[in-house]
């Protein structure tokens, strides 16, 4: 009997022990050198959903390293934009699974904003950018094509374990908190081509089916909602998640239409402007139990979400 | 004949007027459900004022906004003082001194609604002068326990089970209205909406007697 207690104790201590490694948080950039291949049906290539997973049990002692915030930026077109996917907005932090979850849900709901895919201004080859900097030890390249051309005195990792291991050695061994990795192009292999205005406009873009965009965001929306009114977190953490998903997720003439279980009742609106009212109200207000998200609307310029729609479920 | 054509064109008028401001019959069930949410979101967040002691100063004031925008902006509220007399109160100045005062001068406060009754059947017209109808009102009746401990009782023997434990616990009963009224949203444009109007006091029984 007691060596059966023994065994189980041992069991669940090898189980949540697995779970208690240190977590390690790093920013990483990844700078775009060409539009992005579409043909993953508008979700982002593998290659860079992969690239994005946390990094477990990496490190000495094992850790495990989560991205966050993940940016993508393109450096080939005039109109400098930039996408931050904010890891801890949407999930909690110390449980690996739920970040890879929440990871997933952005990745394989989302379609890539249009900038990723826009067609190329200016060839910018990755040795020439690298070159520019002053310092270069934050830099890992990621190649996607079979170029060898020896160029930066940066290697290039065309391994995706290989580039992994080589941005766990910097943010353990080195202790860097921001990462930029250097998607290089799958055409010009660091050699400079003018792209002149028709095969600009021959450069055929996928446009992201709405519907599919549509479910992603909501997920994200829903996610951002559920972390608010949870109430296993103090008032106080609650409003500042408020206050930060108004910074992060939320334009400022944000407005909400809400309709109670079901669209029993009429619907209640937080017109524009007054959303941050319906996220305090949700952060204050203990009875919510969830919520379905019906629609989000976002701005142009921004990305940022300028209308939600909402049905909010209550303890009976 | 001028004047048999005027007054035919102000019938006309009138009359798609008070039509245009006719509440769909569709539409009163959800009013009726959206009357009740609202109440009941009233309870709620006055409970949590008063006995939330980890209520941050911006939860209050968040809480605060979220119970003045369920009311309209005419309505009032009847209170007693300690001295048992009837004083009327606006709705917005009233819940923000609430605000302020369930923090510094009780320590724990029981709002609860023990009873609603909804006269949904008497739905009333409210008319301007000039007879154009621009609001519906119905009302309902609630009975509700407010109790209150101060904050300098002793916290040692305090226990919230017991009467004796509280500095004042009244049975009231109270009658609010509720107003239906045509809003213009720059969202979604003209349409009904619902809100708590002026509470007036019926009865109040003292518990610790």
């Amino acid at each position: 009997m007691i060596r059966k207690i023994f065994s189980a104790i041992l069991f669940l201590i090898m189980l949540y022990g697995c779970d208690s490694r240190q977590m390690k948080t790093a920013e990483i950039e990844i700078v775009i050198f060409s539009p992005l291949d579409s043909t993953n049906n508008g979700h982002f290539p593998t290659p860079i959903q992969e690239l994005i997973k946390p990094l477990e049990g990496t490190c000495t002692p094992k850790a495990n390293i989560v991205f966050d915030p993940i940016v993508f930026s393109r450096v080939d077109i005039n109109q400098k934009q930039q996408l931050q996917y904010k890891t801890n907005k949407a999930t909690d932090y110390t449980k690996i699974k739920a970040v890879e979850r929440s990871l997933r849900v952005f990745m394989e709901d989302s379609l890539m904003p249009k900038f990723l895919l826009a067609p190329q201004d200016i060839n910018f080859a990755v040795d020439d950018y690298i070159n520019g900097k002053n310092g270069n030890e934050n830099y890992v390249i990621f190649k996607t094509s079979d170029d060898n051309t020896p160029t930066s005195a940066l290697p290039k990792y065309g391994n995706m374990t290989d580039l992994k291991g080589a941005i766990s050695k910097l943010i353990c061994e080195k202790n860097l908190s921001k990462i930029y990795i250097l998607y290089e192009p799958q055409r010009t292999s660091g050699k400079n081509i003018n792209i002149d205005n028709k095969s600009k406009s021959d450069s055929k873009i996928d446009t992201p089916p709405p519907h599919l965009l549509a479910n992603g965001l909501k997920q994200e929306i829903l996610d951002v909602l559920m972390h608010i009114r949870d109430t296993h977190n103090s008032g106080a953490n609650r409003l500042r998640l408020a206050n930060d998903a108004m910074h992060t997720t939320f334009s400022k003439d944000f407005y909400v239409i809400m309709h109670n279980d079901d669209a029993r009742a009429l619907e209640r609106i937080w017109e524009r402007g007054d959303g941050i009212k319906y996220l305090k109200r949700i952060a204050t207000d203990d009875s919510i139990t969830g919520f379905e998200v019906l629609k989000v609307e976002t701005n142009t310029t921004d990305n940022k979400v300028s209308h939600i729609e909402i049905v909010e479920k209550h303890n009976k | 004949m001028k004047y048999l054509a005027i007054i035919f064109l102000l019938f006309i008028t009138t009359n798609l007027f008070s039509q245009a401001n006719t509440i769909p019959p569709a539409d009163i069930p959800r009013i009726k459900q959206q009357a009740k949410d609202y109440i009941f979101e009233f309870a709620r967040y006055m409970q949590k004022l008063g006995s939330d002691a980890g209520l941050t100063p911006e939860a209050r004031t968040a809480i605060g906004d979220n119970l003045i925008s369920l009311f309209d902006e005419d309505a009032t509220i009847q209170v007693l003082n300690l001295r048992k007399n009837k004083n009327t109160y606006a709705i917005a100045p009233y819940i923000k001194n609430v605000v302020a005062l369930y923090t510094k001068r009780f320590k724990f406060v029981i709002f609860k609604f023990k009873s609603i009754t909804y006269d949904f059947n008497n739905l009333t017209p409210v008319k301007n002068s000039n007879g154009e109808i621009t609001a519906y009102k119905f009302t309902y009746t609630f009975v509700q326990d407010f109790c209150v401990t101060n904050q300098d009782t002793d916290s040692e023997t305090w226990d919230p089970k017991k009467l004796e434990s509280y500095d004042v616990c009244e049975e009231t009963t109270k009658t609010g209205e509720i107003i239906i009224k045509k809003r213009v949203s720059p969202t979604i444009g003209a349409r009904w909406v619902v809100l708590l109007g002026s509470i007036q006091v019926n009865k109040i029984d003292d518990l610790k007697d």
